[in-house]
C-alpha cells in the first residue's frame, strides 16, 4: 500500500514537471483555401498566402496554386487548365500564360506581343517555380474541361500586412484573406479609394466575375457635402448601382477587378498600416 | 431630389469614364479540330491559320492565293498559328495595344489550304475556311477572350477557293507535246503569285473539263510553266486548257 502511494506521488510530480515545459512551436503556419472555379470557364483568383512552404521565400506560382484535381495534358495547352497573370514591368503590361503540363506542372507559354508598327515581340514568362506572386495579386485560372474539383491555393499564412498598388485604370487584385469577407467589413481598410462626385460613373469600381460569367459591380461612395443625411449610412462604403450598401460575402481566394477612376495610384492596405 | 443629383452627375461624367481601361489586351486562339481540307483530308501538321481583325461594319473578304488580303483596309492579319497533331490550330496567345484593334470590330480565325502539287504545306493559298466571328474587346474589357476555342463540336473546313491577285494575266498554252500517256504542256503569261490548273476533255461540245492528272496546284517559278500531265493511253483526241482556280 505504501509502495502504491509512493508511485502515485512520483507520477504527480512528473506531471507537474511536464506541465512546466513549454511546447516548441513550429516556425510557420501553413494552410490551403479552396476556390470554386467552374469548368470550361475563367475565374479570377488571388492567393491569400505569402510564402513557399518551409523555405519561407516569396511565394512562387508553382507552389501557391496546387495542381491536384486540375486538368493536365501531355502536349496541348488548349486542353489543359491554364493560369494567366497580368503583370506590370517597367510601365508595360504583360500577360503571362501557364498551362498544366502532365508531369511538369505549371509550364510557361511563350506569347506574342503585337506592336503598333506591325512588328511583334516574344514574351517569355518566368518559370512558374521562380515567379513570385505577391499576396493580393489577382489572376485567372482557365478551366479547360467540365470539372467539379475546386482549386486549392496553399502556402504559408501571411505575417506581413498586405500592400497592393492600385493604379489608374483596371487592376486585377484581391484581398488576401483566408476567410470569406464582405467588401464593407469594418476590418478592411479602403483608405485611398475614390468616391468620385457621389455618382457611380466617377467613383472607383470593383467588378466581381460570377460563376456564370456575369459581372457584379460595386462602387465606392463618399457622400458629397450638402447631400441629404439619408446617404450617411452608405458613406465610405461600397454600394450597388441602386445606392444600397454592397452585401454578401466574397470567398477567400476570389479575386476581382478594381477600376481606379481617381487620379494617381494608391496602396491598398486592407489590414491597415 | 434624393436621386436627381446622382443621375445628373452620371450624365455629365459619362464621357470621362471610358479612359480608365487596360492599355494592353490579350487573346488566345485554338480550334478543337479535327479541321479539314476541301477534299475531306484532315489538316496537316504545320498548316497555317490566320487571326484576322475585321473592322466595324465590315466582313471578312478572304485571302488571295499569294496570302494577301482581299480587303486590306478593313481586314488585318494580327498573327498566324500552325496546325498541330489532331488536325487543329495549336494554342497561341497574343497581347496587343487596345487601340490597335478597336472595339466594334471582330475577330475571325481562318484556316488556309497551302498544299502544293506534291501535297506538302507551305505553298500558295489554294483555299480557305473561316470560323465564327467574335467581337473585339475594348480597353474596358474584363474578360479573358479567346477565338476558336469555343467552337466545341464544330470544325473548320478550307472549302472556299482563294482568288488570284487582281493583276493576274490570263495564261496561254504555248506548246503541247504528246507521247503515249504523257503530255508535256508549256504555259506562258504566268505569275508566281497564282495557282494554275491544267484541265482536259475529249469533247469540246459537252464542255466537261476535268483537272488533268498532275495538273493541279501548279505554281510558276519562272517566266513560263512547264507541266507534265497524264492522260489515258490510246486517247484518239484530247483537248487542254489552263485556268486559274477561283478566278475563272
Amino acid at each position: 500500500m505504501k509502495r502504491i502511494s509512493l508511485m502515485l506521488a512520483a507520477l504527480a510530480v512528473a506531471g507537474l514537471v511536464r506541465a512546466d515545459i513549454p511546447p516548441i512551436t513550429g516556425e510557420n503556419t501553413v494552410g490551403f483555401a479552396t476556390v470554386v472555379a467552374p469548368g470550361e470557364a475563367n475565374t479570377i483568383i488571388t492567393v491569400p498566402f505569402e510564402a513557399c512552404l518551409g523555405g519561407g521565400a516569396s511565394g512562387m506560382l508553382s507552389d501557391l496554386v496546387a495542381v491536384n484535381g486540375l486538368t493536365a495534358h501531355a502536349s496541348d495547352p488548349a486542353l489543359a487548365d491554364q493560369l494567366v497573370v497580368l503583370v506590370e514591368d517597367s510601365g508595360s503590361l504583360y500577360y503571362y500564360y501557364y498551362w498544366l503540363k502532365e508531369g511538369d506542372g505549371w509550364t510557361a507559354i511563350t506569347t506574342e506581343k503585337l506592336m503598333p508598327d506591325g512588328s511583334s515581340q516574344s514574351v517569355n514568362p518566368p518559370d512558374a517555380d521562380s515567379f513570385a506572386i505577391a499576396r493580393g495579386l489577382g489572376f485567372w485560372i482557365k478551366r479547360s474541361a467540365a470539372s467539379a474539383n475546386p482549386v486549392y491555393l496553399k502556402g504559408q499564412v501571411a505575417t506581413a500586412k498586405q500592400s497592393t498598388t492600385i493604379r489608374e485604370g483596371l487592376n486585377l487584385i484581391g484581398y488576401g484573406t483566408v476567410t470569406a469577407y464582405s467588401l464593407n467589413d469594418s476590418g478592411i481598410d479602403w483608405s485611398g479609394a475614390y468616391g468620385g462626385t457621389g455618382n457611380t460613373s466617377t467613383s472607383d469600381k470593383i467588378i466581381v466575375v460570377n460563376a456564370d460569367g456575369s459581372f457584379t459591380e460595386y462602387f465606392y461612395f463618399v457622400k458629397p457635402i450638402g447631400w441629404p443625411a439619408a446617404y450617411d449610412a452608405i458613406n465610405n462604403k461600397w454600394i450597388k448601382s441602386d445606392y444600397t450598401a454592397a452585401t454578401g460575402n466574397l470567398p477567400a481566394g476570389r479575386g476581382f477587378w478594381y477600376q481606379r477612376r481617381g487620379t494617381g495610384s494608391f496602396s491598398f492596405k486592407p489590414d491597415g498600416e | 431630389m434624393k436621386h436627381t443629383l446622382p443621375i445628373f452627375s452620371l450624365l455629365l461624367a459619362g464621357g470621362m469614364a471610358c479612359a480608365a481601361g487596360l492599355s494592353q489586351l490579350t487573346l488566345s486562339i485554338s480550334t478543337p479540330g479535327p479541321d479539314t481540307y476541301s477534299d475531306g483530308q484532315p489538316v496537316q501538321v504545320g498548316e497555317t491559320y490566320l487571326l484576322v481583325y475585321v473592322a466595324s461594319g465590315s466582313t471578312f473578304q478572304g485571302v488571295r492565293t499569294d496570302g494577301a488580303l482581299v480587303d486590306p483596309v478593313n481586314n488585318r492579319i494580327a498573327t498566324t498559328a500552325t496546325a498541330v497533331t489532331g488536325a487543329k490550330c495549336g494554342f497561341k496567345a497574343i497581347q496587343y495595344p487596345a487601340e490597335l484593334y478597336p472595339a466594334g470590330g471582330s475577330w475571325v480565325i481562318v484556316l488556309l489550304d497551302t498544299r502544293d502539287a506534291s501535297g506538302a504545306v507551305g505553298g500558295l493559298v489554294a483555299a480557305q475556311g473561316v470560323g465564327e466571328s467574335v467581337a473585339s474587346a475594348s480597353g474596358d474589357s474584363t474578360k479573358l477572350n479567346a477565338v476558336g476555342a469555343g467552337q466545341h463540336g464544330t470544325t473548320l473546313a478550307a472549302t472556299t477557293l482563294s482568288p488570284a491577285p487582281a493583276d493576274t494575266p490570263a495564261p496561254v498554252i504555248a506548246s503541247v507535246k504528246a507521247q503515249g500517256s504523257a503530255v508535256d504542256i508549256l504555259v506562258e503569261n504566268v505569275t508566281g503569285r497564282a495557282l494554275y490548273e491544267v484541265q482536259s476533255t475529249t469533247d469540246l461540245v459537252s464542255g466537261d473539263w476535268r483537272p488533268a492528272v498532275g495538273g493541279t496546284r501548279l505554281r510558276a517559278t519562272a517566266a513560263d510553266l512547264p507541266v507534265a500531265v497524264q492522260v489515258p493511253a490510246g486517247d484518239r483526241v484530247r483537248f487542254f486548257r489552263v485556268i486559274v482556280p477561283g478566278s475563272n
